[in-house]
């Protein structure tokens, strides 16, 4: 065998610009196909993490809100819940969050808002909202105070410090109304949320819209440990809410449905344009393999005659397919290798559609480029497969093969 | 008993419009020692023969036997396996494997064979050495002359162990000096370790060297004299 491997690594080097040419084409083709991917699956890492961290790892909800967003199908998330839900070992952190649409006024302008009741310590330290604040303050969760969407201070006209009005819907049809202070004003990434947003600490919303509920909540996104820990963390958690009649429970990727369909479908162009990338590469190999097997015809024919199985030769053929290839793997991997680290490290703006993609979710439109090790693999994995893909038409011409044919010519 | 035993072989071609009756019934012995030279007009069919007994292509009719043992019938696999073990080959040209160095060609065939890694580098030593290459050792089939190249395949087919050596035009590319040495060296291994040669060739001066000539002609027999070999 080591003999064998002898032989199929010479042999590449008899023609030594010919495999020089195919491996700087793998080289090429694997650099272009790392750097794209690196790209795209850094940005799906990237939105992928910042959904989870808006939504939590899984959410208890009240049964129907997440499809009406209504607050009548809101949760009460009362001490024996909670408490239940607090005694997993597997959950670093609850997040609550009562949440609700209304009317906001001020002056002469009124206007449908957002109205997102949350623990203030607990969102900064999560999503860095405090970073946003354009203007003003942030709230802690014993203020009374909201903190407003740029958009939507403009449009109203409204400055830190001047009070604004909402009236809206509470819990079970009351009427929900009450005069905030704003103390800061924030700015979203995502347009539609910079013209609606408002922030308040869960105790004001609370007061405002379910004064008799106090533990009423549209959500409780649960972080788990380690998102690896999702499943496992949800069936404990449903195990807990199986009694209970209005509680369910939902994982992030049911709640990011949409988002990674649309990564989906971004990803989709990627293989394509990987998969053309992989055809060059297989074809390289191919002619190159298939050039050198048919120059060796009578060489072979000969190795035959004096008593070398064909099916070694056959492992020699294949062999240098392998050598070939993996030589260009490895090869663009070291080149390539540098580039992606520092673009893990140092994120480049992400332009054009994706870039709003990603505002839209209201994520910094950078692109982290992944460094991930299952791609490097994963390109080994596939030029392999297509190395032995490439050697099969050589492979075939070895055990066809006329011997004394060969030998005459 | 006869290390070769061939009887009554035919072989016809029918690729073209008429059958070519290459080998015309021929009924032949090698006795272990002989070092024989087959002669004959191009195209008698000398390398049809000489293919018909190291399995590389099968009788039309009749049986071949080499060492007791039909190889007629032997599927393609066994055939091959029964030349490495059995049968030792000296081509005209390509003989040996290019990216390999003369002492690793000679050992090649030993691993084929299953030697341990050891006995066959002291085995292919010993031989190199004996067909005078003993400062070639580590070059490659490029740079060795054609009487060089030569004389590694000789050594090669003695490293297998065979039965019999095939040699098929071997001095065809050489000159006179390359030639005459080749043959030496392989008369000596002949008489020192009783190794069989059948040549087929043109060469006059391999005829004055063989201990036996056979001729033939239109696929048939014509003489068999055994001579004293010149040397
Ligand atoms: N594979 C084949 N297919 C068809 N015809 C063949 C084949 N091999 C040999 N022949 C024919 O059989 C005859 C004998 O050929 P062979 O090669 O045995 O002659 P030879 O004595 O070795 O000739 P030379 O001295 O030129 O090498 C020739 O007429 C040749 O054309
Ligand atoms: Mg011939």
């Amino acid at each position: 065998m080591t003999s064998l491997l002898k032989i199929a690594w010479r042999n590449i080097w008899r023609n030594r610009r010919r495999t020089t040419i195919t491996i700087v084409s793998v080289i090429l083709s694997v650099f272009l196909t790392l750097l794209m991917r690196s790209m795209q699956l850094g940005s799906y890492e990237n939105m992928i993490n910042a959904g989870i961290r808006q939504v939590g790892n899984l959410q208890i909800q009240g049964k129907g809100y997440w499809d009406s967003h209504s607050i009548n199908d809101a949760l009460v998330y009362d001490s024996t819940l909670k408490a239940k839900v607090k005694s997993l070992k597997l959950i670093r952190e609850t997040a609550p969050k009562l949440e609700s649409f209304a009317l906001g006024s001020y002056g002469e302008q009124t206007k449908g808002v957002f109205v997102t009741g949350m623990v203030p310590e607990q969102q900064d330290s999560i999503l860095h909202l405090s970073r946003r604040l354009i203007k003003g303050e942030y709230p802690a969760s014993d203020d009374s105070c909201v903190i407003v969407a740029t958009k939507l201070a403009a449009f109203l006209g409204i400055d830190v410090g001047d009070t604004l009005v909402i009236l809206g819907q509470g819990y079970q049809g009351i009427t929900a109304a009450g005069k905030f202070s704003v103390r800061g004003i924030i700015k979203l990434l995502s347009p539609m949320e910079n013209g609606t947003m408002i922030f308040m600490p869960i105790k004001c919303a609370t007061r405002l819209f379910s004064p008799y509920e106090p533990n009423l909540v549209t959500s409780v996104a649960v972080m788990t440990e380690d998102i690896s820990l999702t499943k496992k963390v949800e069936d404990q958690l449903k195990a807990i809410i199986k009694d209970h009649q209005q509680a369910t429970i939902m994982r992030w990727d049911e709640m990011l449905e949409i988002m990674l369909q649309q990564i989906e479908a971004d990803n989709a162009g990627g293989v394509i344009i990987a998969g053309i990338l992989y055809i060059i590469i297989a074809m390289g190999i191919f002619g190159t393999v298939l050039m050198g097997t048919l120059e060796r015809r009578k060489e072979f024919a000969i190795l035959v005659s004096i008593g070398m199985h064909r099916s070694k030769l056959a492992l020699v053929v294949i062999l240098e397919s392998l050598m070939t290839g993996l030589s260009g793997v490895v090869g663009g991997i070291i080149i390539t290798w540098p580039i992606i680290r520092h673009y893990h490290l140092n994120p480049i703006l992400m332009p054009g559609e994706m870039g709003e993609m990603m505002a839209q979710y209201n994520i910094e439109p950078v692109m982290p480029f992944s460094d991930g090790f299952l791609m490097f693999v994963n390109q080994g994995i596939v030029v392999f497969i297509l190395s032995l893909l490439a050697a099969l038409y050589p492979v075939a011409t070895v055990f066809a093969l006329k011997i004394q044919d060969a030998i005459r010519s | 008993m006869a290390i070769i035993q061939i009887r009554d072989v035919y072989k016809t071609y029918n690729e073209g419009k008429i059958p070519v009756h290459a080998v015309n019934g021929i009924t032949l012995d090698f006795e272990k020692g002989d070092f024989a030279a087959i002669v004959g007009p191009s195209g008698c069919g000398k390398t049809t023969l000489l293919n018909l007994l190291s399995g590389l292509d099968t009788p039309t009719s009749g049986t071949v036997m080499i060492a007791g043992k039909e190889i007629t019938h032997l599927r393609s696999h066994e055939q091959i396996a029964f030349r490495l073990h059995h049968i030792g080959f000296v081509f005209q040209t390509y003989n040996l494997i290019p990216v390999l160095t003369a002492l690793e060609n000679v050992a090649f065939i030993m691993e084929l064979q299953g030697v341990s890694k050891k006995e066959r580098i002291e085995k292919a030593r010993l031989l190199l050495d004996r067909v005078g290459l003993n400062d070639k050792l580590h070059d490659r089939p490029s740079r060795l002359s054609g009487g060089q190249q030569q004389r590694v395949a000789v050594a090669r087919a003695l490293a297998s162990n065979p039965d019999f050596i095939i040699a098929d035009e071997p001095t065809a590319n050489l000159d006179s000096k390359a030639t005459a040495e080749l043959l030496e060296i392989m008369r000596e291994m002949n008489r020192e370790l009783n190794v069989t040669f059948i040549f087929a060739t043109h060469d006059q001066r391999v005829v004055d060297k063989a201990t036996r000539v056979i001729r033939i002609e239109d696929g048939k027999l014509t003489d068999d004299v055994r001579q004293e070999g010149k040397g």
